[in-house]
């Protein structure tokens, strides 16, 4: 949750997002992420605010075990687009992710 | 897995299979850096961002989850059965910090740990049972004294299942999230003025020069320490100096 009332929270085939400190959610629309792992077939185990427009999340690909989905949002989390699949090993689940600016970041999991 | 490029492009840090699962990790801008490992129970920490480090057993059958560190020094290690415990050497050593009210033995379970500074910290638990609780602790004394939040005690808030995380904003506001979906706040939080300091409504030569006194060192009032948080990375540094400057010319 920002300072502004923007707000992310993930879990298991969806994302939400809120702009008003979680007075109403919305789930975002499979259609609002560009990516070959849709939110339908993953789970999200972590999200990170890098900004007020930059969201990054990760998960598990839960229906086809191939590498984990890594979404970045550069537009306060309206739009995603999925990054770095082919560095992924299939199967590797992020429980973790920790960036310490836009640019520099690590993934961490099993 | 590293990238420098905003995630585009990954390359493995430290190779799998390296000791067991890592369920939680913590990276500074400094190059402080620790990774906890699962089965076996490892803590891994790092003086320069994972290019080395080294590697601590702990002790088995508290099932840790969780690494949280205030500052560079202070941190926690948190496990599902509410084994709790503090450093003040960067991890090297950890002493126990029992939570008074916890109920161990599996009845409580200890969910998530937030440690915005050095010496405070928020534990959230969740009482297990036909309606489970959710329970947050809060320490400023590095765990010396512990009080639980009365507006988070409200059975009301949280009987739906686990309470598995929660969020502190800089405000003091808390926002937690529940396995089946529900979203809980302790409240709904006042919409401050970006670098209005002292709170009155305006982004004025009063907020600048507290500003520049909490930048300096010279005022410690936390309500002024976190409304200098402007970019909301935990602290109020000199990367705060660019929005303040904004928020100012701009009102």
């Amino acid at each position: 949750m920002r300072p502004t009332g923007l707000g992310i929270a993930v879990g298991d085939h969806a994302l939400l997002r809120t702009e008003d400190f979680g007075q109403h959610w919305r789930v975002l629309p499979q259609g609002d992420f560009t990516g070959s792992v849709r939110p339908m077939y993953a789970e999200f185990n972590t999200v990170q605010a890098l900004s007020d427009d930059v969201f990054v999340t990760a998960g598990r690909d839960s229906f086809f075990a191939g590498p984990p989905p890594f979404y970045r949002s550069e537009d306060g989390g309206v739009t995603w687009t999925q990054l770095g699949a082919s560095d992924f090993d299939d199967a590797w689940e992020v429980y973790h992710l920790e960036f310490i600016n836009a640019s520099e970041g690590w993934l961490f999991g099993f | 897995m590293h990238t420098t490029d905003g995630g585009a492009t990954w390359e493995h840090v430290l190779p799998l299979g390296t000791f067991g699962r890592i369920t939680d990790a913590q990276v500074m801008a400094t190059g402080k850096a620790w990774a906890l490992h699962r089965q076996p129970d490892k803590l891994r920490r790092s003086e320069n961002f994972f290019q080395t480090s080294v590697v601590n057993d702990l002790p088995v059958n508290h099932t840790w989850h969780q690494v949280e560190f205030g500052s560079e020094t202070a941190g926690w290690i948190g496990g599902f059965y509410g084994g709790l415990r503090r450093t003040t050497d960067g991890g090297a050593s950890f002493v126990d910090e029992p939570l008074p009210g916890f109920q161990y033995g599996g009845v409580d379970l200890l969910m998530h740990v937030v440690a915005p500074r050095a010496d405070e910290a928020y534990v959230l638990s969740v009482r297990t049972g036909a309606i489970e609780q959710g329970i947050i602790y809060h320490t400023v004394d590095g765990g010396i004294t512990w009080d639980s939040l009365p507006a988070m005690t409200d059975p009301t808030h949280f009987a739906s299942g686990g309470v598995v995380q929660m969020d502190v904003l800089p405000t003091g506001e808390i926002w937690a999230a529940g396995s089946y979906g529900h979203i809980y706040a302790s409240a709904i939080p006042e919409v401050l003025l970006p670098g209005d300091i002292d709170g009155d409504g305006d982004v004025d030569y009063i907020d600048r020069d507290l500003f520049v006194a909490v930048l300096m060192g010279a005022d410690a009032d936390p309500d002024h320490e976190l409304r200098s948080d402007l970019n909301g990375d935990g602290v109020a540094d000199g990367e705060d100096i660019s929005p303040f400057v904004i928020a100012l010319l701009t009102d």
